[in-house]
C-alpha cells in the first residue's frame, strides 16, 4: 500500500515536472538557425546581406544540363552572347540546347532558358528587405544609416536582377515579399517589362540616397554595391529606356567623382583587369576568390579539348580586330584577350596574359564584370550621340580606342561617321563596345537596344550581325522571325507555366 | 475458471480486434492508375476537342485513318482546325465532309501525315521537310510576318496556330489552312505561267518538256523522278538581249540542227544544264557546293552563298571572275508532283574551257589567309588546327594541322615560301592523322597528270594519293626519301630524264649532291593520270601507309597539268609567289 503510494506520488510528480516547461510537440532544427533567432543584431543583418552576394556565384557549372542549379554567371553570359554573333559551338562538344539558340530555334523545353539562379538572388534579397528593418529595434547599436545603407544594397541586387530578366524575357513575375513558407508562395502573373522597370528605376533612387560611396577596402568597393554601382545600373537602365538625359546626368555622377579611371593598355592590361580583377576601372564585379572552392563556371564553358562548349566566332579575329597589314606586330590590346586567334578559345575567361597557357579547372576564378568605367564612357557615348553632342561622343570612343591601341584598317573599320549624324555615331559606339565588352556578357543586349530603338526600321542592326551564326539554311527563317519583336525574347521556361496558371508564355512561342 | 474465462477474454479481444483490422483496411480500396502513360495518342487528342477539330476528326473516320493514329507509332501531323477544313469545303463547294470522295479524303489525309518522324519546329527550315508525308511529297516550311507576328507557315499555305502539341504516338501542329498537294509536273508549272514563254518554248523543241511532265509516282526510271529546275524568266533573256525563243535558238543550235532530243546540239545542251536530277529546295541547293546537271557533257551548276544571296556558277576560272547568276528566292521553292521549280535572276550556260593547268598551294586555305598576321609572312606559324576546315577535313579529329611560312632565305625555296604541315601523318595509332582530305579548287574537265612536293622530314610513312576517290598509279613510298639524292644520277640529270623517273625540280633550289640537302629535296613527285569527270571543285586525299616513324609531314602544292601539255612547264615556282619559265 506504502509502495504504492509512493510510485503514483513519483509518477505524478514527474508527470507534472516533464510536461509544464516545454512544448514538447514543437521541434527546432538542431543544426541550424530559424528565422526567429535571426535577425537579432547588425552582425547577422551584415551576413545576410553578404549571403545576396554569395548567391550570385553559387552554384554547379551545368554547361549543357539542367541549368535550375546552375551559375548566374553561366546564364549571363550565355543570355548576352548566344543569339549574338561573337561565339560558336565546335563540332566537338556542342550542346543542342546552345545551338538552337544560336539558330534562333527556341522552344520553351530550352534548359538555357531557366531563370531560376536569378530568383532565387532575388528572394534573398526580398527577405533582407522584408526582415533588416526590425533588427534596430533589437540592436540599438545599429544606427538607421546603416539599416538604410543594408537595404540599398539589397534593392540594387534585385534590380540588376529584374532588368536582366526584363531584357532577357520582355514581361515577368515580379514579387517583392520573400518565399519564406509556404504561405508565402503566391501564383504572381506576368508584370509588364514597363511597370517592371518603373519600380526598379523607383527602388534605385531610394536606394541612392543611402548608399554608401566606399566600404573601405577595394574588394568590398568592387564586390558590394557603392552608390556609383547604383549610377552604373540608372545609366544602363534610362539607355535601355531611350531616357538620353538622365543616363547622362548618372554617367556624369561617375565621371566627376574621380574614383574611377581607365587602366593603361600596355603589356599589364589582361593581368588588371580580368586576371587579378578589381581594378581601378572597376564598378562592379562577381568576386569568385581565389582562396575559396567556389571557380567560376568558364574552365569547362570554354575549355575545348575537355567538354568544353562554346568558342570564339572565326570572325572575331580579323574582321571585328583587324590586323595592321603594314606593321603586325601593331596590334589591338583587346584582340588577344578576346580569343586566341588559332584555336578560337575564349581568352577573356580561360587564357593567361601574355601567354598561349590556358587556366585550369582550380584555378578559374577571373570575376564576372558587371559594369566597369569604359562602359560608363560608352554609356555617355551613346545617350550623347542622340542628344546632339556626337563630337563628345566621338571623342570619348577615340578615349577608348586609344586606350587600346584600336587597329583601324580602312574598308575594315567603319568609317569615322560625321558628328551631326546621331545614327552613326551611336552606331560607331556600338561597333566599339563590341571590341571592348566581348565576351563579358553584353552584346545581345546591346544589338536588341539598338534594334528595338525605333522598330522595325533599326531591327537591321540586329539582323546584320547575327546572321554570321546562323546556319544557311536557316537565314531566311531568322529574319522573318525577328520581325515579330516577341521573338527578340526568350520563352518562359515550360516547367514554370506548369507550376504556375497564371504566367502567360511570351505570344511569340505559340 | 477465472484463469480460463481470463484467459478467453484476450483470446476474444485479440481475436475481434484481428477482425476489425481486417475489415477496416479490407474498405480501403487501393486505386491503381489504369493507363501504363497518361498521355492522349494522337486521334484521341482530336476527339478530345470537337470545338476545335470536329471537322477533322469526321475526315479521320471516314477515311478510317483514325485507327492508326491512335496506334503507338511516331507521326507528325498537321491537324486543320474546323475554320481551316470549312474553307477547304467551301472552296470545294461542298457543305458536308460526307460530300467528299473517300479516296480523295484519303490522299489529303496522308499529306498532313509524316510517319516514322517526329518533326517539332526545331527543325522546320527554309525549305523541305528531312521526311516526305504518308502521300510521298514533301511538305516545306518557313516563316512568315503578317503584321508584325511572325508564324511557321507550311507550304505556303497554312500558318501553324499551335505548336509541338507532344502526344502518345508523335507530334502534333495546329494549322489554319488544308495543306493541299502540288497537282502540276514542273512541265506544266512552266507551261501555265506566263514569265517563261521562251523557256517553255525551249523546253517543248528540246523534248525536255516530256521528261518534266511525268508526275514522280508514274516514273519509270527511279533516278529520274524527280527534278529540279532553274528557269529563266522572259525578262532576264530581254535583259541579254535575248527578245523571243527563236533567238535563243539562234544563239545555242548550229543553223539547220534540230534540238529535239539531239545531246549534240547547243539549244539542248543549254536546257539540259537548267535541270538537275535531284529533288532540291533552296535550302538543299546551298548545302552542296556544286550539283550535277542532266547535260550530256556531265555539266555542274556551282552554288556560293553570299549573305543571303545563292549566286550560281560564280566561279573563278583561269584567272577570271565569272559574275554568275543569282537565284530569285522569292519566286523559288516551288513544289510539284515531280521535284522543285526555282526563278533565276540572270543567265546561266555551260563554260567551255579545255582542260587547262591547276597550280595549287595547299598552304592557301580559308583559314590560314584570315590570319593576316602569319600568312604568307615570312618566319610565321599558325597554331594547329582541328579537323573538319573549310577545304579540309581528316580521319582523327583530333589531330592537326598547321600553316608555316618560312623565314626569309632560309634555303627551302618552297612557293609562296609557304607549306601546310601535317602533324604526326601515319597510319597509326589511330591517335594519329591517318587520312586527310582536301578540295580542289575547280578544274575543268579533262585528262591530267598529277604532281605533289612534299617537304622531306624524318616522318617515314608513305602516302597514296586519291582523286574523288580513285587511287592514282604511283605510291610515296617513303616520305623520308631523299628524292634525287636516292639516284645519285638523277641529280644532275636533264629534265626529261627527271621526269621519265617520276619526278621533276620545280623551285629555284640550285643543284645539290648533298643527298640529304634541302636543295635537291623540294621536288615535285608524279603521282599519275587522272580523268577529271566534270568541271568543279573535286576531292584530293592522302592516305598514309605504315605507322613508322611519326613527325611534322610538309607539303607544299598539287599540279593538275593537263596530259598532251609539256610536264617541264612552267618551270619555276618562286617564294615571292611568282611563275616563270
Amino acid at each position: 500500500m506504502h509502495k504504492r503510494i509512493i510510485y503514483r506520488s513519483v509518477l505524478i510528480v514527474t508527470l507534472v515536472l516533464s510536461c509544464s516547461c516545454n512544448k514538447y510537440l514543437t521541434l527546432y532544427p538542431q543544426n541550424g538557425t530559424i528565422r526567429q533567432q535571426f535577425w537579432q543584431n547588425k552582425e547577422q543583418l551584415q551576413s545576410a546581406v553578404i549571403g545576396v552576394y554569395a548567391s550570385l556565384i553559387q552554384g554547379v557549372t551545368t554547361n549543357g544540363s539542367n541549368s535550375a542549379t546552375g551559375q548566374m554567371a553561366e546564364t549571363l553570359f550565355k543570355w548576352g552572347e548566344l543569339r549574338a554573333d561573337n561565339v560558336t559551338t565546335p563540332i566537338a562538344g556542342s550542346y543542342t540546347d546552345d545551338f538552337n539558340i544560336m539558330n534562333g530555334n527556341i522552344l520553351p523545353t530550352n534548359l538555357e532558358v531557366q531563370w531560376a539562379s536569378l530568383y532565387r538572388t532575388i528572394n534573398l534579397c526580398n527577405t533582407v528587405l522584408l526582415y533588416a528593418p526590425g533588427v534596430i529595434s533589437i540592436d540599438p547599436t545599429l544606427t538607421q544609416t546603416q539599416l538604410n545603407a543594408y537595404m540599398a544594397e539589397a534593392l540594387t541586387v534585385r534590380a540588376l536582377m529584374y532588368f536582366y530578366l526584363v531584357r532577357t524575357f520582355g514581361d515577368v513575375p515580379m514579387k517583392l515579399t520573400p518565399t519564406s513558407t509556404d504561405n508565402d508562395l503566391v501564383l504572381l502573373p506576368t508584370t509588364p517589362q514597363a511597370t517592371i522597370i518603373k519600380q526598379i528605376l523607383s527602388d534605385l533612387s531610394t536606394a541612392e540616397g543611402n548608399a554608401v560611396y566606399t566600404y573601405g577596402v577595394v574588394a568590398y568597393d568592387k564586390g558590394r554595391v557603392t552608390r556609383y554601382t547604383i549610377n552604373a545600373l540608372q545609366a544602363d537602365i534610362y539607355l535601355w529606356t531611350y531616357d538620353y538625359t538622365d543616363c547622362i546626368t548618372a554617367c556624369n555622377k561617375i565621371i566627376n567623382s574621380g574614383q574611377f579611371g581607365l587602366v593603361a593598355g600596355d603589356g599589364n592590361f589582361f593581368s588588371t583587369v580580368y586576371s587579378n580583377g578589381n581594378s581601378s576601372e572597376s564598378i562592379f564585379e562577381f568576386q569568385y576568390d581565389g582562396s575559396t572552392t567556389q571557380t567560376n563556371p568558364f574552365y569547362q564553358m570554354f575549355y575545348i579539348n575537355t567538354a568544353g562548349s562554346l568558342a570564339a566566332q572565326i570572325n572575331v579575329q580579323g574582321s571585328l580586330f583587324p590586323v595592321d597589314p603594314n606593321n603586325p606586330k601593331n596590334v589591338d590590346v583587346r584582340a588577344a584577350i578576346a580569343s586566341n586567334g588559332g584555336t578560337g578559345a575564349i581568352s577573356k575567361w580561360i587564357g593567361t596574359p601574355n601567354s598561349t597557357a590556358t587556366l585550369t579547372a582550380a584555378t578559374s576564378y577571373r570575376h564576372w564584370i558587371v559594369y566597369r568605367y569604359a562602359e560608363i564612357l560608352l554609356f555617355k557615348a551613346e545617350a550623347e550621340a542622340f542628344t546632339g553632342a556626337g563630337q563628345d561622343a566621338l571623342n570619348l570612343v577615340q578615349q577608348i580606342q586609344t586606350r587600346a591601341n584600336a587597329i583601324i584598317v580602312p574598308g575594315t573599320s567603319l568609317t569615322l561617321p560625321a558628328a551631326n549624324d546621331p545614327v552613326g555615331v551611336s552606331n560607331y559606339v556600338l561597333d566599339e563596345r563590341d571590341r571592348e565588352f566581348i565576351y563579358e556578357g553584353k552584346r545581345w543586349y546591346d544589338l536588341l537596344r539598338y534594334a528595338r530603338r525605333n522598330f522595325p526600321t533599326t531591327l537591321p542592326i540586329l539582323t546584320g550581325p547575327i546572321l554570321v551564326n546562323a546556319s544557311p539554311a536557316l537565314q531566311q527563317i531568322i529574319l522573318t522571325k525577328y520581325q515579330d519583336p516577341n521573338s527578340l525574347y526568350l520563352p518562359i521556361y515550360y516547367t514554370e507555366l506548369q507550376l504556375d496558371p497564371n504566367l502567360i508564355q511570351n505570344p511569340f512561342y505559340k | 475458471m477465472k484463469n480460463i474465462l481470463i484467459k478467453t477474454k484476450w483470446l476474444w479481444i485479440v481475436s475481434l480486434s484481428l477482425v476489425a483490422g481486417a475489415y477496416l483496411t479490407g474498405c480501403k480500396k487501393t486505386v491503381y492508375p489504369a493507363l501504363v502513360n497518361g498521355q492522349l495518342n494522337i486521334t484521341s487528342y482530336i476527339e478530345s476537342d470537337p470545338a476545335d477539330f470536329s471537322l477533322w476528326d469526321q475526315i479521320l473516320q471516314k477515311t478510317g485513318y483514325d485507327g492508326f493514329l491512335q496506334a503507338y507509332g511516331e507521326y507528325t501531323a498537321f491537324v486543320p482546325n474546323n475554320s481551316a477544313v470549312t474553307l477547304y469545303m467551301k472552296s470545294k463547294g461542298k457543305t458536308s465532309v460526307d460530300q467528299f470522295n473517300v479516296d480523295s479524303l484519303k490522299n489529303l489525309v496522308r499529306y498532313h501525315v509524316i510517319q516514322n518522324d517526329t518533326i517539332s519546329t526545331t527543325y522546320f527550315i527554309d525549305g523541305k521537310m528531312r521526311t516526305p508525308t504518308m502521300f510521298s511529297q514533301y511538305l516545306t516550311s518557313g516563316v512568315v510576318n503578317v503584321n508584325g507576328v511572325s508564324s511557321y507557315i507550311i507550304n505556303g499555305q497554312a500558318l501553324v496556330l499551335q505548336s509541338n502539341i507532344s502526344l502518345g504516338n508523335g507530334i502534333m501542329h495546329v494549322i489554319d489552312h488544308v495543306l493541299q498537294p502540288a497537282t502540276s509536273t514542273l512541265a506544266q508549272l512552266i507551261d501555265l505561267n506566263s514569265k517563261y514563254t521562251i523557256f517553255d518554248q525551249a523546253l517543248k523543241a528540246t523534248g525536255f518538256y516530256d521528261t518534266l511532265n511525268v508526275p514522280a509516282t508514274s516514273a519509270t526510271n527511279p533516278n529520274r523522278a524527280y527534278f529540279t529546275v532553274f528557269a529563266e524568266p522572259d525578262s532576264v533573256y530581254q535583259s541579254i538581249g535575248i527578245p523571243n525563243f527563236a533567238a535563243l535558238q539562234l544563239k545555242y543550235s548550229t543553223p539547220g540542227s534540230n534540238p529535239l532530243h539531239n545531246p549534240n546540239d547547243g539549244l539542248y545542251d543549254y536546257m539540259a544544264y537548267h535541270i538537275l536530277a535531284e529533288n532540291s529546295y533552296l535550302s538543299d541547293i546551298i548545302s552542296k557546293p556544286s550539283h550535277l546537271s542532266i547535260s550530256p557533257g556531265l555539266d555542274v551548276i556551282s552554288v556560293t552563298l553570299q549573305g543571303l544571296t545563292i549566286q550560281l556558277d560564280y566561279d573563278y576560272i583561269n584567272g577570271v571572275q565569272y559574275p554568275g547568276a543569282s537565284v530569285d528566292r522569292p519566286h523559288s521553292n516551288i513544289p510539284s508532283t515531280n521535284g522543285v521549280l526555282h526563278s533565276l535572276l540572270g543567265d546561266i550556260y555551260i563554260k567551255v574551257f579545255p582542260p587547262t593547268e591547276v597550280d595549287w598551294d595547299l598552304a592557301d586555305q580559308p583559314e590560314f589567309r584570315k590570319q593576316a598576321s602569319i600568312f604568307r609572312v615570312a618566319g610565321k606559324s599558325s597554331v594547329g588546327l582541328n579537323s573538319p576546315l573549310t577545304n579540309i577535313n581528316f580521319v582523327n579529329p583530333a589531330s592537326t594541322v598547321n600553316y608555316a611560312c618560312q623565314p626569309a632565305n632560309n634555303g627551302t625555296y618552297y612557293w609562296w615560301n609557304d607549306v601546310i604541315s601535317l602533324n604526326n601523318f601515319r597510319n597509326g595509332p589511330s591517335s594519329q592523322l591517318t587520312d586527310i582530305h582536301f578540295t580542289t579548287p575547280i578544274i575543268i574537265k579533262g585528262k591530267y597528270k598529277v604532281w605533289i612536293s612534299f617537304g622531306h622530314g624524318s616522318e617515314t610513312a608513305g602516302a597514296q594519293i586519291l582523286v574523288d576517290g580513285n587511287p592514282l598509279q604511283n605510291v610515296i613510298p617513303n616520305l623520308n626519301s631523299t628524292y634525287l639524292g636516292a639516284t645519285a644520277s638523277l641529280i644532275n640529270a636533264s629534265g626529261p630524264v627527271e621526269e621519265a623517273a617520276g619526278w621533276k625540280r620545280y623551285t629555284e633550289a640550285p643543284y645539290s649532291a648533298t643527298s640529304n640537302n634541302f636543295y635537291n629535296t623540294v621536288c615535285l613527285f608524279y603521282c599519275g593520270v587522272v580523268v577529271i569527270p566534270t568541271t568543279d571543285h573535286h576531292d584530293f586525299e592522302l592516305l598514309a601507309i605504315g605507322a613508322a616513324n611519326g613527325n611534322a609531314t610538309v607539303f607544299d602544292m598539287v599540279q593538275f597539268l593537263p596530259f598532251a601539255q609539256n610536264q617541264e612547264e612552267p618551270r619555276y615556282f618562286r617564294r615571292d609567289g611568282s611563275i616563270g619559265q
